[in-house]
């Protein structure tokens, strides 16, 4: 891995970043807060909790069944369900739609699983103009960037930079006001949803009892995405699965209060099928792609099946005190945080994210962030294990744990090394602290100050102590 | 891939015989505590009310059908739209306002184009009392961009309509799936649209409605207490 591909890396470039720690420090304290005050209003918020681990471990546990059902349900209705081993053949079915279409241009609300196949390049490349509608996600596409949250994606610009962009795309006499900002966004975009061939969503959750899609939004932008292009795509995650209309009360108080803050989702849209005889309006055409993507993978691994209760809220990110100094960005992947942390790496299977699970300081406050209790600090810890079984670790710290095994284990190997080591700090420590980033120090003292032995060791003072009270 | 292999894999994986029902499961839906609550109508209605405001949702109330219709006829006369539109004559109504609509020459969906309308009439299901929030049913006269167009939606509502929890509403939802007569849309509202995708500056009217009035009609005639259970 090179230094350049490397989470440290890049967490050094955003750390030198003032505007985007502040507003990353803002925005997640700002969620966070509004998620700690809406669920003491709620009350029960543990019971809640488990009711929502209980309803997704049931499902992921069967979840061949649920799928099968919500896919045949989906196809009475007339929808096209395509099942998906990789991003390759979820690109290549919507090759096919795009093509037999012949379209030109499509409308997107927000979808991560999109992001996860870089749907919008492939687009791209087939010559289709594509507009993300998601203010945020409209943002960060128009200065070519990727989402640095997965609630709040524009979260890492600044108004001025957000009007220079908007008059690049047309906009003119604009103010930094909000109010104008977003006049203008919706303007420009109401004309795309209604010259649009294609209209792509994503799915927060698919209900198998009926084979509906429900769609969580707070701009109602997917409705307009869903609705007004004769031909409506979905793109979700296999395990995005709730067996029965009923669940779907449980996440629709859980995703939002755990998302935002909010007591509820502005916008709950449950797209059952396509068009219905005697409907005059809606697709006309629905094609319902499931991605597999590494996701299969997990299920049956005592230590990981779990990462699929995942229903996507963000909350982990807004409590992770790594998430917070160093944004999404410096993740380097399409999932930031911690769920990113643990997720990239098992998606991708192979030697990618690899550093990600380190970039953790193990606390456990994303677990207790969880509204479907995943315990993220427990998959960190068992990912760096599989990681240093399969390399081997590095050499240089086996040799530095092999030494500390030697050491530690008699106490006469102890005292002489806490004499030498003692001796050979003189050179580098200055009040108290070591700063220098010397050899197998430097990963400590990179970021913070190492504590100097101190003038006289415990069981020195000990010794003496004793030696004192006995004279007098 | 095909969806057999698709499915076989996972159950493969899980160690299932492919397809094989799950054992019976006991948490299913909300926990008890909130699914058997008792409510009155008086409660369910005030609950909505504070709720659907305090998301800057609006609220007239009407005390009965005439009251409804000038209320719109009044909103039509204030909001002075340059167009309106409302769903279908054939679509379900929860009050008759034919005579208001025909006064302002308002355009009809299924007969006229309402793609550019400012001002959208619709009638809904239910309201939700724990979430403030609409459920407008949608199909034939009944259109969905009625009221995803305009900058101002309209939605009228009878009291009678309001339950508890939008679990009550669910129930009622899958009853219509298992006779097949769930619509293909549904909308559940809570409010005007929103984003505070610009700086965390909360703002409303990014694609949907930048308001939301709900002309409500107080037909209480008695106190029934309801729970989840009677209505599924």
């Amino acid at each position: 891995m090179s230094a350049q591909s490397s989470v440290r890396h890049r967490a050094n470039i955003a750390l030198r970043d003032d505007f985007l720690r502040g507003a990353v420090h803002f925005t997640t304290d700002r969620l966070r807060n509004r998620k700690q005050a809406v669920t003491e209003d709620f009350g029960n918020w543990e019971a809640w909790r488990d009711r929502g681990e209980a309803i997704r471990r049931h499902t992921i546990e069967h979840l061949d069944f649920y799928l099968a059902q919500f896919a045949d349900n989906l196809e009475r209705l007339g929808a096209h369900v395509h099942f998906c081993a990789n991003a390759n053949e979820a690109l290549a079915v919507v090759t096919d739609i795009v093509r037999d279409k012949a379209a030109r241009r499509v409308v997107k609300s927000k979808s991560m699983v999109t992001e996860e196949v870089h749907l919008n390049h492939h687009l791209e490349q087939l010559g289709v103009q594509v507009i993300e509608t998601d203010l945020g996600e409209y943002i960060v596409q128009l200065a070519h960037e990727t989402p640095s949250h997965i609630i709040i994606p524009a979260i890492h610009k600044t108004r001025e930079q957000i009007k220079a962009l908007f008059e690049q795309d047309g906009g003119q006499n604009l103010t930094t006001e909000t109010r104008d900002l977003v006049a203008f966004a919706r303007r420009r975009l109401r004309e795309m949803y209604l010259t649009a061939d294609i209209g792509i969503t994503g799915c927060n959750f698919g209900i198998a009892e009926t084979g509906s899609i429900a769609l969580f939004t707070n701009e109602g932008n997917a409705d307009l995405v869903a609705n007004l292009p004769k031909t409506h795509i979905v793109f979700m995650g296999m395990e995005r699965v709730l067996p029965t209309l009923a669940d779907l009360e449980v996440f629709a108080h859980l995703l939002p209060k755990s998302a935002t803050g909010q007591n509820t989702i502005t916008y709950l849209s449950m797209i059952t099928g396509p068009r219905r005889p005697g409907d005059k309006d809606g697709a006309e055409e629905m094609h319902v792609i499931i991605l597999d993507n590494g996701r299969s993978r997990q299920l049956g691994d005592p230590d990981f099946q779990a990462v699929l209760h995942c229903i996507r809220c963000g909350a982990c990110l807004n409590v992770c005190p790594v998430y917070r100094q160093i944004g999404g960005h410096a993740y380097g992947s399409v999932y930031p945080g911690p769920i990113g942390a643990v997720l990239s790496p098992l998606l991708e299977g192979g030697e990618a994210y690899q550093d990600l699970p380190y970039a953790s300081s193990l606390c456990g406050a994303c677990y207790e962030a969880c509204p479907v209790k995943i315990p993220l600090h427990d998959m960190l810890v068992k990912e760096r294990q599989r990681f240093v079984a399969k390399t081997g670790g590095k050499t240089g710290e086996k040799a530095a744990f092999a030494a500390y095994r030697v050491t530690f284990a008699d106490h006469r190997r102890y005292l002489r090394a806490i004499r030498i080591a003692r001796r050979l700090q003189g050179a580098f420590a200055r009040d108290g602290v070591i700063q220098a980033k010397i050899g197998p120090l430097a990963g400590w003292t990179g970021a913070r100050d190492f504590p100097a032995l101190g003038d006289v060791t415990f069981r020195e003072w000990w010794i003496a102590r004793k030696r004192g009270t006995k004279r007098g | 891939m095909d969806k057999g292999a698709f499915l076989a894999n996972i159950a493969a994986r899980l160690g299932r015989e492919p397809g094989s029902a799950p054992a019976p499961r006991d948490a299913i839906g909300a926990p008890a505590f909130w699914a058997d609550r008792k409510t009155t109508q008086e409660e369910r209605t005030a609950t909505f009310c504070a709720r659907f405001q305090a998301l800057a949702g609006e609220i007239v109330q009407c005390a009965d059908e005439d009251a409804v219709r000038e209320c719109l006829d009044r909103a039509l006369r204030d909001l002075a739209p340059g167009s309106a539109g409302a769903w279908g004559r054939q679509a379900p109504w929860p009050v008759d306002v034919e005579d208001v609509l025909e006064r302002w020459s308002v355009r009809r969906f299924g007969e006229s184009d309402v793609l550019d309308i400012e001002v959208g009439i619709t009638g809904a299901s239910f309201g939700v009392a724990d979430t403030g929030t609409l459920v407008v049913e949608t199909g034939g006269a009944a259109g969905r961009t009625v009221h995803q167009i305009p900058l101002v939606h309209l939605v009228i509502l009878r009291e009678s309509q309001i339950v508890q929890s939008l679990g009550d509403a669910l129930a009622q939802l899958r009853g219509a799936a298992r006779d097949a007569r769930m619509p293909a849309y549904v909308h559940f509202i809570s409010g005007p649209s929103r984003s505070s995708d610009i700086e965390n500056d909360q703002t409303i009217g990014v694609h949907g409605p930048a308001r939301v009035i709900c002309l409500l009609l107080r037909d209480r005639t008695a106190d029934v207490t309801k729970t989840a259970g009677d209505l599924a």
